[in-house]
């Protein structure tokens, strides 16, 4: 009973963990585009986020009652492959914090289940067919969908406003993103905040500690809530700073057109019963309303290296969700283990990131997030417009190990996030 | 597999007509009132004035819907 014990409070902090770092990965698509335009000040926009996402996890009584939406077999998932999968996403999605790409949450905590459960309950435990139509078709329609909405509003607000970017008109755009991305912050609240309160009470329940077919309790409500909400505060800059800066310069008018859409599209796809991906979502708005204003001003390279991000999301995680899972189910010593990894890589991520650290003060000064491992530069924003505040000075040649475009810089701003362009 | 292709097309038509419907909208109601910032005086500075306030309160209320359609408590 101890272990289970042990097993069920490992499984709550680390879907709390999960839950702030889902909070500081979508924190952007509420809020990069108002940063960014100047409608609200970097600070401010976190806060109003982080207040809207905790009322909306109070707000929802519908909690998920399935932990992946039949992507995988629930009969066959136990608390360690939850654990594995959870473990796998937090790990994933510190990683694409890292280089500043905005992924989706949600697909790497599938992702990451999918890999401990191939490896606890076999192929049998995972079903293909409803990863293609709930993961891989969204994946690919809610851009398309969204960067077409916001391509035409944005076409049209220039059109029928020549003078859209100037003052007062930009000074209408900036109060109205104000409220276009609490919005967005809000129905993310009332949809993300349940999916760590389903898996806490679902492994509840498993284990015992809670009646079958009760709601979740009001403290799992309120740490799920306020984990979501640290972590939305906490603001994830790098990924603000790609999502904002990195894709297309926004003006209000484009920006209030990309949060309206975002809007749209996360409302209707969560009453309409086709699920999209927030984050995919407020990624195709941003390209739509550049797109629409002028298609070259897009930075297509950007929005290349994103698009990779979103494909290898799944895959990874379900890589690192096997492996977790097949070090986990060996017993309490195998989750130790993989706790000591989740700890030791997490702390190594974060101590990458602070060498060239984004932060509140410096998110909208360049467009480029880079990363610096050691002394040498593997992912090299080359030319940034300023250099990234507490990048440690580097005495030694450059040494590139994977990008040529390093060694020398070319003159345009363009090399950005992750590495060699093709 | 089934794929639900209609609520698919629905998605996108609705997101397409909401967005386009609050932007217009807010735009149209933003380029009245500047011209009528522009104009200052008369009439028809008055009637701009009002049908840009106009333009903007429906976009509002559309934005309320949506908030309508957030709070689960409302429905």
């Amino acid at each position: 009973m101890t272990t289970t014990l042990f097993l069920v409070a490992v499984v709550i902090v680390t879907a709390l963990f999960f839950d702030f770092t889902n909070g500081f990965h979508d924190s952007a698509n509420a809020m990069a585009t108002s940063v960014a335009t100047g409608a609200l000040k970097p600070r401010t926009a976190v806060l109003i986020a982080a207040i809207l996402n905790l009322a909306g996890a109070f707000l929802s009584t519908e909690v998920a009652k399935t932990i992946s939406g039949g992507i995988v077999n629930d009969a066959f998932v136990t608390p360690t492959m939850i654990f594995a999968g959870l473990v796998a996403a937090i790990l994933w999605n510190l990683t694409t914090w890292l280089f500043g790409l905005p992924s989706s949450s949600s697909h790497a905590l599938f992702g990451g289940l999918i890999g401990a459960v191939l490896v606890g309950a076999g192929v049998s435990g995972v079903n293909f067919t409803v990863v293609v139509s709930k993961i891989l078709l969204p994946a690919i329609m809610a851009p398309l969908v969204a960067g077409l909405a916001a391509g035409l509003a944005t076409y049209c607000v220039y059109r029928w406003l020549k003078s859209a970017d100037q003052e007062p008109a930009a000074g209408w755009f900036r109060r109205a993103q104000t409220v276009s991305g609490s919005m967005i912050a809000l129905a993310h609240g009332t949809s993300d905040g349940q999916k760590t309160m389903g898996v806490i009470t679902l492994v509840l329940i498993t284990a015992g500690y809670q009646d079958v077919g009760t709601g979740p309790q009001t403290w799992v409500i309120a740490c799920a809530g306020l984990a979501i909400g640290l972590g939305t505060y906490s603001g994830g800059w790098r990924i603000m700073r790609t999502m904002g800066k990195g894709l297309v310069d926004l003006h209000s008018p484009q920006g209030f057109a990309a949060e309206t859409t975002s809007a749209a599209a996360i409302l209707a796809s969560a009453h309409m019963g086709f699920g999209l991906s927030t984050t995919q979502v407020c990624s195709g708005s941003v390209i739509g309303s550049g797109a629409g204003r002028q298609l070259s001003k897009v930075r297509w390279g950007t929005a290349r290296k994103m698009v990779y991000g979103w494909l290898l999301t799944l895959p990874a995680a379900a890589i690192f969700g096997a492996v977790a899972a097949a070090i986990a189910l060996t017993g309490p010593a195998g989750v130790i283990i993989v706790l000591a990894a989740l700890l030791s890589g997490t702390v190594t991520i974060v101590t990458i990131s602070r060498r060239t650290a984004v932060t509140s003060h410096n998110v909208t000064e360049s467009r480029d997030v880079t990363v610096q491992f050691g002394r040498t530069p593997v992912m090299a924003g080359a030319a940034t417009t300023t250099p990234p505040t507490g990048g440690i000075p580097d005495p030694t040649p450059i040494q590139p190990i994977i990008i040529k475009q390093a060694a020398v810089p070319p003159p345009a701003t363009d090399v950005t996030t992750t590495g060699p362009q093709s | 597999m089934t794929i639900n292709w209609g609520a698919l097309g629905l998605v996108a038509a609705v997101t397409l007509a909401a967005t386009l419907a609050i932007v217009g909208l807010f735009s149209l109601g933003v380029a009245a009132l500047t011209s009528a910032q522009r104009a200052r005086v008369g009439p028809a500075g008055t009637v701009t004035t009002v049908a840009g306030y106009a333009c903007l309160a429906i976009s509002a209320l559309i934005a309320v819907y949506g908030l309508y359609l957030i709070i689960p408590q409302f429905h």
